[in-house]
């Protein structure tokens, strides 16, 4: 029976040629997609291996410099650059990179806003983590043509072109009347034809999918389970949106009432209720950032002239850090402008710190607030689900943000007992493969809460689903 | 006469439909909403933007007596202001940036773009006035206008009523008519509430130069609604059903609203790659080292500008200058900088412009494109008055450092560059940064193409309609 209204829906399908043109469509966006996020992404990581080149191109020179002969000015200057830890320690600069995922070409998220790469030095932490990369904000706004663009915006409209017409069609063209005296209940006919379209979409969508792993190189390395939760998300979004059609064809009004109230729905869910509460986030739980304009700012000692105001800032410092001291009489001298400097950029930014903290939360405020609503939200609910698999997503980001600042103290861990203590950075200290120099560890990503947002989607699709079926007039039934 | 008939009972049965009356309620819902939610963080914004740059103004003022240079580095913020208009159409806003920080040695690039710290949900829009007049209203127009044949055709009073010696072009313009005139019965109220309650409570001085705004924004609008209704009842006259009239409507809606801006954004960016930060930044280090193509160095620039300062004033030797000619290299490497700068922004700004040609020639049979451009820039919020606002604040910094090098190369002496400190007089005698907004003329000025494709839509569409209207099929 049900292979029977499969094979007479798929010859159906292939005689309509709208329908027919539109998954053509659908597939070359689908391809276009992949490719575009490829190279999103490959632009990206050109970005990032730039970065970490000029770390490598500087430590070299570096590691020159600290063996070559000092006879001249300028390999002099290079030489005291490499050694000196009165130079080294705010011209030294470390990468600390954020590749993107091999998933991140399907989902680009909020990687175009958000810099995956710094190059830390051992100055004040917060002046060096503000910098945006180059952008063309009129794009920022339009937003990515990436495969995820493309099913959770387009792949909603053609379930809804291949569905809306479910039952209203046999009726407009005179077979429900037919099918009343089949063997086979109208429902179980109905429900044959939308397990057909879900077939198709599905099909596109994990076919789409499957090549965007193939092409983004998301394999093994991705991790299985990752790629399995993506397709599933991805299944469990198609199945919100037949479950939702299913609803209002249950109705049984004409197919021009169920075209309008489903697309409708496909504008409160994919513009509407977005906006609104994105619009209502931002009055209630307003972020401010123009507060952290201040920390970009190299802000000098107050009185850097005066050596007692100098030595008072080393010492507020080493209070701190009392194991920095050096044995004798050599905290001060020499170098107390390079030692005032060091303390002084550390002790700015821990007077800033308050400020950033208070930032973060009310980022995470805000965050905890729109999740509460992600039952009403299930578009963004599923970008979200999606680029958190791929690591595009916001909290991604602030995790790798906020690992900067251990990394910034294992550099400034590296730099400043050398500092105070007055030796001198050695060739051995600067060798390629030491692991006692400062070396940055991205975090791991995390599939936290993909379960949850996975089962709410199921769920409201599942409930749809039977209210759509109970509510079905009552002679389609038996 | 007859076509006033022909209004009456179009708009009669517009009324009637729930549907229609039900999205045209929600519409003016939003467009309520939309002005609320634009004005409250359009006011906070305001305040926060005027409170920071009065708190960067104090500091600069309050730096205490210091060394030039260290002054020139303690440097100071400025804030892009909110415009006028920007409650009603955000633009770009959430994109570029708030606040540029003006130092010695470096023209630094926007920071803190707003939306960075959201997650996905702001890339799906923010709900303002122009979201819901650019992208819903067309809708409302599609869902009014769909069947405006096709039903009449389907329940056969289309035969009845052309029997009795009506036109099919007076019919299609009547019908034109009544559901232009249910647009603007829904829109000029609510508009009139919503946007000049915000205004009157935001407070803004009524200029020319924004009443003009105000005028081009409102022509705009009702240009583009009046060609989306022409191309409703077109589909409709021409369509087979009230079904494939509604299905290509929808279609056409969705590639002007949600596909062509992707489409032609996705393909600028991959034609026109823009260079990324730190190789941007490095070209210009590089430059100001070695000097543009056919300069010599810095160190050479700066020997060959003490000679000729030498030979200006006549003297053999620095220290009888009676100027201290260390501010003035300094002063001469600033100004370089700047040219550099200059240089280095002026070909990302093209890189820019490519990339966004396309969604400017793409307008041509896109409306929304045209319109969402045009209303960017007639709201100040587009990527011109961001640029704009950038060398606004890159002059700014120039004249900050040039006033402090000038003051100082008059008041200290040779070989004391670092005994020399002033204070808060000389502070004060940089005026505090304000911006001010390109007028319209010029701010309408890089879109030629936009305007020439929103005026073939409002020509175009009723002409097609009129030339065409009358061999329809029934």
């Amino acid at each position: 029976m049900l292979s029977l209204i499969i094979r007479y829906e798929w010859r159906r399908f292939r005689r309509n040629r709208l329908q027919v043109g539109l998954l053509a469509v659908l597939v070359l966006f689908g391809l276009y997609a992949i490719y575009y996020g490829q190279r999103q992404m490959a632009g990206q990581r050109a970005a990032i291996a730039q970065v970490q080149q000029t770390e490598q191109t500087e430590f070299a020179g570096y590691r020159a410099a600290a063996v070559a002969d000092t006879a001249k000015p300028s390999d002099k200057d290079a030489y005291e650059e490499a050694t000196q830890p009165t130079y080294a320690w705010h011209r030294h600069g470390y990468a600390a990179t954020a590749p993107p995922a091999p998933l991140a070409a399907l989902v680009v998220g909020q990687r175009d806003l958000n810099p995956g790469a710094y190059r830390l030095t051992g100055m004040g932490l917060y002046y060096q983590l503000f910098q945006n990369e180059l952008a063309n904000p009129q794009k920022l706004l339009v937003g990515n043509f990436d495969l995820a663009f493309v099913l959770v915006y387009l792949l909603p409209l053609f379930i809804i072109v291949l569905s809306y017409g479910l039952l209203s069609a046999e009726r407009e063209n005179g077979v429900l009347p037919l099918l009343h005296v089949q063997a086979a209940s109208v429902r179980r006919l109905l429900l044959g034809k939308l397990l057909f379209g879900f077939a198709l979409v599905a099909g596109l969508a994990l076919g789409l999918s499957v090549v965007g792993f193939g092409v983004a190189g998301a394999g093994r390395a991705t991790g299985w389970g990752v790629l399995g939760l993506w397709v599933l998300t991805v299944l469990a979004y198609c199945a919100f949106w037949f479950a939702l059609v299913w609803l209002i064809v249950s109705f049984n009004r004409n197919s021009a009432v169920n075209a309008l109230t489903a697309v409708g729905m496909w504008l409160l869910f994919l513009l509407v209720v977005p906006s609104v509460l994105s619009a209502a986030l931002a009055v209630v739980r307003p972020v401010d950032s123009s507060q952290l304009a201040t920390l970009v700012r190299r802000a000098a000692m107050d009185n850097e002239d005066s050596e007692p105001a100098v030595r008072a800032v080393i010492r507020q410092y080493l209070r701190q850090h009392p194991g920095l001291a050096p044995a004798g009489d050599t905290l001060f001298q020499p170098n107390l402008g390079a030692k005032g400097y060091a303390a002084h950029f550390q002790l700015t930014a821990q007077r800033q710190k308050p400020l950033v903290d208070e930032y973060l939360r009310a980022i995470a405020a805000r965050e905890t607030l729109a999740a509460r609503f992600s039952l009403l939200n299930p578009a963004v609910s599923t970008q979200n689900l999606l680029s958190q698999l791929a690591g595009t997503d916001l909290p991604t980001y602030l995790r790798f943000f906020n690992s900067l600042p251990a990394f910034h103290r294992q550099i400034v861990g590296f730099y400043f007992p050398r500092l105070f203590r007055n030796q001198p950075i050695t060739a051995a200290d600067l060798a390629a493969d030491l692991a006692a120099r400062p070396t940055f560890q991205a975090p791991l990503p995390t599939g936290a809460g993909v379960g949850a947002g996975l089962l709410q989607l199921l769920g409201a699709a599942a409930l749809l689903f039977a209210l759509g079926y109970w509510n079905l007039p009552g002679r389609l039934r038996g | 006469m007859i076509l006033r008939r022909i209004i009456g009972k179009e708009i009669l049965q517009a009324i009637r439909n729930r549907q229609v009356l039900l999205f045209g309620l929600v519409v003016a819902a939003l467009l309520l909403a939309a002005s609320a939610v634009g004005y409250v963080s359009f006011d906070r914004q305001r305040a926060q933007m005027a409170r920071a740059q009065q708190e960067r103004r104090a500091e600069w003022l309050g730096q205490g007596e210091k060394h030039p240079h260290i002054a020139t580095h303690f440097g100071t913020f400025v804030f892009k202001p909110k415009t006028g208009l920007s409650f009603f159409d955000y633009g770009l806003e959430a994109y570029t940036g708030t606040s540029v920080y003006l130092e010695a040695h470096f023209q630094h690039e926007f920071m803190f773009r707003p939306a960075q710290d959201h997650s996905a949900l702001i890339r799906f829009g923010e709900l303002s006035g122009a979201l819901v007049l650019q992208v819903l209203l067309p809708l409302l127009i599609i869902f009014l206008c769909f069947g405006a044949f096709t039903q009449e055709k389907e329940s056969g009073t289309l035969r009845l009523a052309l029997s009795q010696g009506v036109s099919r072009r007076q019919l299609a313009w009547g019908k034109v008519l009544a559901y232009y005139s249910i647009v603007l019965a829904l829109l000029v109220p609510t508009l009139t509430v919503a946007l000049g309650g915000a205004f009157w409570q935001a407070g803004l001085p009524w200029t020319g130069d924004l009443a003009r705004r105000l005028a081009l924004l409102a022509a705009g609008y009702a240009g583009y609604f009046f060609g989306f209704v022409c191309l409703g009842v077109l589909v409709s006259a021409w369509a087979r059903s009230s079904r494939n009239a509604l299905l290509a409507l929808l279609t056409v809606w969705i590639g002007f609203v949600i596909i062509l801006p992707k489409t032609t954004a996705a393909l600028g960016d991959n034609l026109h790659p823009l260079p990324a930060m730190q190789a941007y930044q490095q070209g210009i280090s590089r430059d100001v080292d070695h000097g543009l193509p056919g300069d010599t160095t810095k160190a050479g620039r700066s020997a060959r500008l003490v000679r000729a300062t030498l030979r200006q004033y006549r003297a053999d030797s620095v220290q009888q200058l009676p100027l201290n000619v260390e501010w003035v290299t300094a002063q001469a490497g600033e100004d370089y900088l700047d040219r550099v700068q200059t240089l280095h922004r002026d070909s990302l700004r093209q890189t820019l412009e490519r990339q966004n040609r396309l969604s400017s020639y793409a307008s041509f049979v896109d409306p929304f494109l045209a319109l969402r451009n045009l209303s960017m820039a007639l709201t100040g919020t587009d990527l011109y008055a961001s640029l704009d606002f950038q060398r606004q604040a890159g002059a700014y910094r120039l004249g900050l450092i040039r006033t402090l090098h000038a003051d100082a190369a008059k008041n200290s002496k040779y070989g004391q560059f670092f005994e020399y400190h002033p204070g808060q007089s000389l502070w004060a005698s940089v005026p505090d940064f304000s911006y001010r907004l390109p007028a319209v003329g010029p701010a309408l000025r890089p879109y030629g193409l936009e305007i020439g494709a929103l005026l073939l839509w409002v020509l175009g569409l009723p002409l097609a309609l009129h030339l065409s209207v009358h061999r329809f099929p029934l």
